[in-house]
């Protein structure tokens, strides 16, 4: 059974470049959602192994995103990948459980998204 | 006088009384004679009466016995004819009458008797003898008695007024006559010729008499004279009034004070009732129940009307004389004109008080001491400054003021010695108050002689305020004067009318070239300062016409000839009585060149101020780019297994799509996209820079440790790796001993030198020719409370215009795509705005470029301005 990648981000053209994207390696059962939301309501049904999350979400953020699915246990680790530049301003990252290895600004390299998902799936 | 008719004669009496006396003896024997008589009269006729009866009833016995009726009767009968017998009546034994003779007339006596014959009654006979008789005889007696009395009376009476005139009255008028004298005043007459013993001590004793009442009178004379010469030309006026007002007495002082010729005109006049005179008519009043119930004189002062109207001041000082009852009767006293002493009283106390307004108001304190240097006066301010009492401070000893420094003291004694030769003298000493403060003082003394005592008198003033002004002045002067010599702004002093420089400060010398010594007493035109022509006049005529000109721009012609662009304020000034013209020119080459850069600056800001608002709008665009062109690149592989799969269900050769793409350049074409992306995220990370200011987090860190971090991400920079080998450069470090600590946000500082590093390197990788010893020099030093690093390279270097723009934002010299032209803008910005440093560029073509930044010491407060100040 592949690792489950949800990729949530209100802007559908990077969810469906990044999912187009990615999906080509055929490593991963691929889900994507618009909004935290609907993340958390698919997640519900079907937990993932990885979450790749923008910050500035339609409601809940990025960042309330990360801390619910963590408490909920429906995610096992979380990747960053955010449009704003001025996140680190009040988004502690270790306090979500991340490193800046998991943190790509936008606009940023597909490989680099890639690899750390093999990686941080790899690890388990 | 008694009338003398009025009164009695002495004389007159004595003979009167002595008549009555004698009147009254001879009255009073007459009279006794005469009772005596007319009492013998009386028994003479009782006898007779007796007789005759008897002598009837023997002569009757017979006939009664016979009752021979006719001899009886004629018996009767011729008895009756006695004119002494009033009555006789005759009755027989059976009571019968026989005869009866009723003479009519008063009887004196009554006699009745029975005629008995042998023991029995025969008859009665009843015999009354006439008064008539009796009175006849007893008158007789009383005539001739009275008139023997009378006789004697007579001839006593005048034998006595002859007797008492001739021994009385003579010496009795002569005595008389004496005291008439004495009564007219006539004390030398003669003494009267008294004949008799008895009125000699008489004579004596008003001889005597007179001679005293001579001499009293002669006194009392000359007392009323003396006294009357002191009534008259008494100062004081002397009074005397009845209780009611009425003026009895005045002296010419009385009537000459309340403006009268005399007291004669004074006592004819309206006021002679004094109720009038007084201003307050109820003084009167009140003053005389004072005076009333005292014993002794009483005084008051009040107000007293003159003639004219006019009113004055009088003491007036009276006493009451009571009668021998002790009733009030008069008022006695005097009154005296007391408005020249009050007037002169008033004066004094006007005086008095002047001087003490004046001795208070005085801004200092006022000291007396007296020649045992005891403090004697003394005004208020004295126990105000000094913190004493009066009690405390009376009588303190001059030198109990000074304490503290020898030098302080002696001061005060030096004065006092200059004071004793001069009269005067004035010392400025310290004077210790209660609380122990010290207070600068200036003393000014003058010695007076007041009734043969000498006294040091003079006054202190508190000069705490003029010290500490002049250490102001002085303190003000010294910085101004400092000012005028380290003012970064040459400033020349010139005077107006020639235009001859006076005084020029160091940065004059600096700017302009000229020491002080080759300007002084030259003009601006001798020394050719002025770098355009006609600038002179233009500038003259302006001071002249208005005084001040404020910022003009100047061009400052140097020493050596080249022309410093200045910034020129002028004023003209009046010193020391000469008009003159005050210069200020500020080198505004560097403020240009910063004001450039500061316009850019903020243009920067607000362009980072959008550029974070816009940064994720962007952002995500150029996401969907990047990732939407790698996967087309991708998908375009073919060599790619899920592609393969793809075009093998549709019948496509990958092989030839790949040969078609590559014929076309299409792979090329993608890669172009994703390199155009990430450029634009490129410009939008560093036009963030501008907006991220310093709510980045400070800390003190080490500026080595920060450059050391640098030149490790320089040496792996990606990009740089491309074109530069960054470890074929060699890194010289120059440090001094440190410590180089600066606040800071490290990621910032470690930027700039990134910046610089990655410039440098840059600069002499695309060097040509090749530098054959690509280095860059690291300085570190401290000093004077900053940090100063310095970024030098022997690379190419810039030309004059490169170099001008170098901090300017967008502008640069590499390739499009290589640079974005903010590295120095932002580094820039960082330095100054962020971290109130410095940043300056010195470089010249072929000699490289160095790159100066100077940063506050940690814990240092000290403004951009200032330090930026010092560095040009």
């Amino acid at each position: 059974m592949l690792p489950r990648v949800m990729i949530i981000d209100d802007e559908e053209h990077i969810r469906s470049s990044l999912v187009g994207f990615l999906e080509d390696f055929e490593e991963f059962d691929l889900r994507s959602a618009h909004s935290a939301e609907e993340a958390l309501e698919q997640l519900r049904r079907e937990p993932a192994d990885v979450c790749v999350v923008d910050i500035r979400l339609p409601a809940m953020n990025g960042a309330e995103f990360i801390r619910a699915a963590t408490e909920q246990g429906l995610c096992v680790r979380s990747i960053l990948h955010t449009g704003s530049t001025d996140f680190r301003r009040y988004i502690d990252i270790g306090g979500l459980g991340l490193c800046e290895e998991d943190v790509f600004e936008k606009p940023c390299d597909g490989v680099a998204i890639l690899e750390r998902i093999r990686r941080v799936v790899r690890k388990g | 006088m008694p009338s003398p008719v009025a009164q009695p004669s002495l004389s007159n009496r004595l003979s009167l009384s002595l008549g009555i006396l004698s009147t009254g003896i001879v009255l009073v024997v007459t009279a006794m004679v005469f009772l005596f008589l007319s009492w013998r009269v009386g028994v003479q006729m009782e006898e007779q009466a007796e007789g005759t009866i008897d002598f009837l009833s023997k002569s009757l016995e017979t006939p009664f016995w016979t009752l021979d009726k006719d001899s009886a009767v004629a018996v009767a009968q011729a008895t009756a004819m006695n004119p002494a017998v009033g009555l006789l009546e005759l009755r027989d034994g059976r009571g019968e009458s026989w005869f009866a003779y009723d003479g009519g007339g008063k009887l004196f006596i009554l006699r009745e008797v029975d005629v008995l014959y042998e023991g029995q009654v025969i008859g009665h006979v009843r015999l009354g003898l006439d008064e008539s008789d009796r009175v006849r005889t007893v008158t007789s007696i009383g005539l001739a008695g009275g008139g023997i009395a009378l006789f004697i009376i007579g001839v006593q009476y005048f034998l006595a007024a002859r007797l008492l005139r001739r021994y009385f009255r003579g010496p009795f008028d002569a005595l008389d006559a004496l005291v008439g004298a004495y009564v007219k005043g006539a004390y030398d007459v003669p003494p009267p010729d008294v004949e008799y013993a008895e009125f000699a001590p008489l004579r004596r004793t008003f001889l005597s008499m007179g001679r005293t009442i001579e001499r009293q009178m002669n006194q009392l004379r000359e007392s009323e004279e003396r006294y009357r010469a002191i009534f008259d030309n008494s100062p004081v006026g002397i009074f005397r009034t009845t209780f009611e007002g009425t003026l009895l007495e005045g002296n010419p002082a009385l009537a000459r004070m309340f403006g009268y010729v005399d007291q004669y005109e004074f006592m004819g006049s309206d006021n002679a009732n004094v109720q009038a005179v007084y201003a307050d008519p109820a003084a009167r009043l009140q003053f005389l129940q004072t005076v009333l119930q005292s014993d002794s004189p009483v005084s008051i002062e009040t107000e007293f009307v003159r003639k004219d109207g006019t009113a004055f001041d009088a003491v007036l000082t009276a006493s009451v004389q009571r009668d021998g009852g002790g009733s009030p009767l008069l008022l006695n006293g005097a009154v005296e004109d007391v408005s020249a002493r009050k007037e002169a009283e008033r004066s004094l106390a006007r005086e008095r008080q002047l001087m003490a307004a004046i001795f208070e108001s005085v801004p200092g304190l006022l000291f007396l001491y007296d020649s045992h240097g005891r403090l004697v006066r003394w005004n208020r301010a004295h126990e105000v400054m000094t913190g004493y009492s009066s009690e405390e401070i009376s009588g303190r000893s001059l030198f109990d003021w000074f304490a503290g420094p020898r030098e302080n003291v002696s001061r005060v004694v030096e004065a006092l010695r200059r004071g004793k030769k001069d009269g005067a003298a004035t010392v400025e000493a310290e004077m210790t108050a209660k609380d122990g403060r010290r207070i600068p003082m200036l003393f000014s003394g003058v010695g007076v002689t007041v009734d043969g005592e000498g006294f040091l008198t003079g006054i202190g003033i508190d000069i705490t305020e003029r010290k500490a002004v002049e250490e102001r002045l002085r303190q003000s002067e010294e910085k101004f004067s400092r000012l005028f010599r380290l003012s970064p702004d040459a400033i020349v002093l010139m005077e107006l009318e020639h235009g001859r420089i006076i005084d020029v400060n160091e940065a004059f010398t600096r700017v302009a070239g000229h020491s002080l010594e080759d300007a002084v007493g030259r003009t601006a035109s001798d020394l050719q300062l002025y770098g355009r022509p006609g600038e002179r006049e233009a500038l003259r005529q302006a001071v002249l016409e208005r005084d001040l000109v404020e910022n003009v721009d100047f061009s400052l012609r140097r020493k050596d000839g080249s022309v410093v662009p200045c910034v020129l304020s002028a004023q003209r000034v009046l010193l020391e009585g000469r008009e003159c013209v005050l210069c200020v020119l500020r080198d505004v080459t560097e403020l240009k060149r910063m004001q450039d850069m500061m316009i850019q600056s903020e243009k920067m800001i607000s362009v980072g101020g959008i550029a974070a608002g816009v940064a994720h709008e962007i952002n995500n665009p150029l996401g969907i780019i990047m990732v939407t062109s790698q996967n087309l690149s991708q998908r375009t592989r073919p060599d790619f297994p899920k592609n393969i799969e793809v075009a093998r269900g549709i019948g496509l050769d990958m092989n030839l799509l790949d040969q078609y793409m590559r014929a076309r350049g299409l792979h090329g074409f993608i890669e172009n996209i994703q390199q155009a992306a990430m450029r634009a995220a490129d410009i939008i990370r560093h036009m963030l820079d501008f907006s991220r200011r310093s709510e980045s987090k400070r800390r003190v860190c080490d500026l080595r440790a920060i450059i050391e971090r640098s030149l490790f991400l320089a040496e792996s920079d990606y990009d740089l790796k491309k074109n530069f080998d960054f470890r074929k450069i060699r890194i010289v470090w120059e440090i001094d001993d440190g410590p180089h600590l600066v606040n800071c946000t490290e990621t910032e500082i470690e930027q700039v030198f990134l910046n610089l590093l990655r410039n440098s390197a840059q600069a002499m990788a695309s060097a040509s020719p090749e530098i054959s010893d690509p280095s860059i020099s690291i300085r570190l030093s401290a000093r004077d409370a900053r940090v100063t690093a310095q970024v030098e390279d022997n690379g190419p270097g810039m030309p004059p215009d490169v170099q001008r723009r170098a901090f300017e934002p967008f502008f640069t010299t590499k390739p499009p795509g290589v640079g974005t032209g903010l590295g120095l803008s932002v580094s820039y910005f960082i330095i100054t705005r962020s971290h109130d440093g410095c940043m300056s560029l010195e470089s010249a073509p072929g000699r490289g470029a160095k790159f100066t930044i100077d940063l506050p010491a940690a814990g240092q407060v000290q403004t951009r301005e200032d330090a930026c100040f010092h560095e040009s």
